[in-house]
């Protein structure tokens, strides 16, 4: 089961490398991510998880924590792959035929690597995935081969590999516990169940030293601050349905990995240290992106910055440890995931329509483009946390969950730099959406395109009353494995 | 041959390891920075293969053996090819001149020895000498990303980085699982391949490879 989802990328990669027309070629980027898709949703929801499912001798694995994220790679992957299926290969978007071939076989490995960063077991094959997330997906920020995408790229290459050498740094640190300490050295040294089992086993102090590190080096790749910085320029820059799925989901893959070293770290000192520095990172993460936010003049970084705040959520929601905190950040790793990639995938339609990227350039989207509109005033309201969207669910639950485990100043500010972020997405948003338009671009529409935005809108509106109960079941799984042997 | 033979060689190794990590900041020349770096890592072979000698770990020759083809060879190759057709001046540009980054450098081995000092769990003189040295290479790495000018030197950080942790896994643990090794490998092969191909991006687009030159995403 898990090999198979993993072969599927790949094949579908080397079919877009190979195809010889645009069309097949077309036709098998497309297919390919639908062929993931139900694979990966057959795997999630009709196994049991009554006991983890393993692969390869234990080098991987499929527990409800990885199924969660198979499901937002898959699906998030699929709708940016339609969307993407319209927006690049329209005929005037001026990218050529071998670029399209290159971008959607690079497109499949960026899914193949997510996937198997979530998959593994073996702490240094998710280590090795991380790294090719970044080397597949360098290709897709830079598309057009401008200056500003290559330096985008360049800075994003090279930040996130520095990161993720520290990263490094720490798992080997784990690595040298696991065999100096009285686990002993076995095949399984490595292997994320077999340290969880023996963490009472590792020495606390490597460990803290470790988790540090493993916090720089993932916390670079899941933007959060002060390593964020080549967060917001990958992301203006990539074509969006690149952007959709780099903050939607390779975000949220990088924290997966600080989870699980943060459960290890938490077993194996019996203290509160990782979750501490979760809460810490977490706050400033937020409280980092409130000026870009308030003062942002152009709308593809005001989301990316809106992507380090979110995963400033998480990761605080992660560090207050309370079930119902836990619960808030699994759930609200899912609906940022649809949230988010639909406001990227309406950045799209903006840059379609208007030509720029510019906040002040855009002004009535209503009055030409009601549809557009509509979907991007309520998916920006969503994103800031307003019932009754998904978002507010999640965020409330964290913060409840905060407020149960006493954690008064850390909720407390939270909430305080919430309203503010609320405060400068609804100035933005009501004078691009309302007033006098401003359109100069093109005005035919898109059937894929538009389609992708009410699937995504549909999805984030349901989400925020009504949890399917095999969905619900899977996401309290996930949260008692996340909640660690603590709680 | 004496039992102590290898530990010492082990130990003459280490040093001349670092004796070239520090050479490859204070080289003005793109060229022979390079060919340090191909001693650097030719020591990191050779302190491998005495780690599998000595510890009697056999899988270890293979990681060793891949660094004398990749890391002393083929990676080198890549660079003086591409030294060549990017046509650029041969000497390495820095924000701040030789002399303060050895002062730097040095500063930040003080920092690495002092700061693994006090940190339990750690037994035997190979763990004590081996780790601030390894974290020294690894944040010599860093110093070099930090203040050089070019792509290409940026790259060469990068590699010494990848040097350290290298060093500091086999030296630590005798290596980790093979297949690990071999997936870290590829990694550095497709990352330094990908890099090379954005340096001729980045000169064809900005007409030179000064990373001081990328200005245009602020805010």
């Amino acid at each position: 089961m898990i090999l198979n989802l993993l072969i599927v990328p790949l094949i579908a990669a080397l079919f877009c490398q190979i195809s010889p027309t645009i069309k097949v070629n077309r036709f098998s980027f497309v297919a390919g991510a639908l062929a993931s898709a139900v694979l990966g949703w057959r795997a999630v929801f009709f196994s049991s998880f009554e006991k983890t499912v393993f692969a390869m001798g234990g080098k991987l694995l499929m527990d409800p924590l990885s199924a969660v994220f198979v499901l937002l790679i898959v699906s998030v992957g699929l709708l940016s792959v339609v969307y993407g299926a319209g927006y690049l290969f329209r005929e005037d978007s001026g990218i050529s035929f071998p670029k399209l071939r290159r971008y959607t076989c690079f497109f499949h490995l960026f899914l193949f690597t997510m996937l198997l960063t979530v998959l593994s077991n073996n702490l240094g094959i998710m280590w090795i995935a991380i790294e090719g997330t970044t080397l597949a997906s360098a290709f897709l920020v830079n598309v057009d081969d401008k200056k500003s995408s290559i330096e985008a790229a360049w800075k994003y290459l090279i930040l996130c590999t520095v990161g993720i050498a520290l990263a490094l740094f720490g798992i080997i640190l784990v690595y040298y516990s696991a065999v100096s300490g009285a686990a002993g050295e076995s095949k399984d040294s490595l292997n994320w169940t077999f340290l969880l089992e023996h963490a009472r086993q590792l020495n606390p102090e490597v460990m803290k030293l470790a988790f540090i590190f493993i916090l720089v080096g993932y916390g670079t790749k899941a933007g959060l601050a002060p390593f964020h910085s080549w967060l917001p320029d990958a992301h203006s820059q990539a074509p969006s349905p690149v952007s959709a799925l780099l903050s939607g989901v390779l975000l949220s893959c990088a924290t997966l990995g600080i989870l699980r070293f943060h459960l290890l770290t938490q077993a194996a000192t019996g203290s509160l240290f990782s979750s501490h520095l979760l809460v810490f990172f977490g706050i400033l993460s937020v409280a980092v992106a409130v000026p870009f936010i308030l003062e942002q003049a152009d709308y593809k970084r005001l989301f990316a910055y809106s992507s380090v705040e979110h995963m400033g959520l998480v990761v605080t929601g992660i560090g207050f440890g309370s079930p119902l905190a836990i619960y808030g950040a699994i759930f609200h790793v899912i609906v940022h995931a649809f949230n988010k990639s639909l406001l990227f995938f309406s950045c799209g339609h903006l840059l379609y329509h208007f030509e720029t990227k510019e906040i002040k350039k855009v002004r009535g989207i209503l009055r030409t483009r009601p549809f557009l509109g509509v979907i991007f005033f309520l998916g920006t309201m969503a994103i800031t946390g307003l019932p009754p969207f998904g978002t507010f669910v999640s965020e409330f639950m964290i913060l409840s969950g905060g407020f149960s485990a006493h954690r008064w100043a850390a909720c407390g500010i939270l909430l305080f730099l919430l309203v503010f972020i609320f405060a400068g997405f609804l100035r933005h948003a009501s004078r691009m959406t309302f007033g006098e338009s401003s359109a100069s671009g093109h005005s035919q529409k898109n059937l894929w395109m538009d389609g992708v935005l009410l699937a995504g809108m549909v999805l984030i509106l349901v989400m925020g009353f009504y949890l399917p109960s095999p969905l619900h079941q899977l996401i309290q799984k996930a949260s008692v494995i996340a909640g660690g042997v603590s709680s | 041959m004496s039992a102590d033979l290898i530990p010492s060689l082990i130990h003459l190794t280490g040093m001349l390891l670092l004796a070239a990590a520090l050479a490859i900041i204070a080289s003005p020349q793109l060229f022979a920075c390079i060919r340090l770096y191909a001693a650097h890592s030719f020591l990191l072979a050779a302190t491998t293969i005495l780690v599998a000698c000595h510890e009697g770990v056999t899988h270890l020759w293979i990681p060793a053996l891949l660094t004398l083809l990749l890391k002393v060879i083929v990676i080198p190759q890549v660079f003086f090819r591409m030294i060549r057709r990017l046509g650029i001046r041969r000497e390495v540009e820095s924000y701040i001149n030789i002399p303060f980054s050895l002062i730097l450098a040095v500063a930040l081995l003080f920092l690495s020895f002092y700061g693994t000092a006090h940190l339990p769990g750690l037994s035997g003189v190979e763990e004590r000498e081996f780790i601030p040295m390894a974290a020294a290479t690894v944040f010599w790495g860093m110093l070099m990303m930090a203040t050089r000018k070019k792509a290409l030197t940026q790259i060469v950080g990068l590699l010494l980085m990848e040097n350290g942790l290298f060093l500091m896994a086999i030296t630590l643990t005798s290596g980790m699982p093979l297949l690990v090794e071999l997936g870290i490998f590829f990694d550095v092969l497709v990352g330094v391949i990908i890099m090379g191909v954005f340096v001729f991006k980045i000169r064809d687009a900005f007409e030179g490879i000064d990373v001081d030159d990328l200005t245009v995403l602020k805010g």
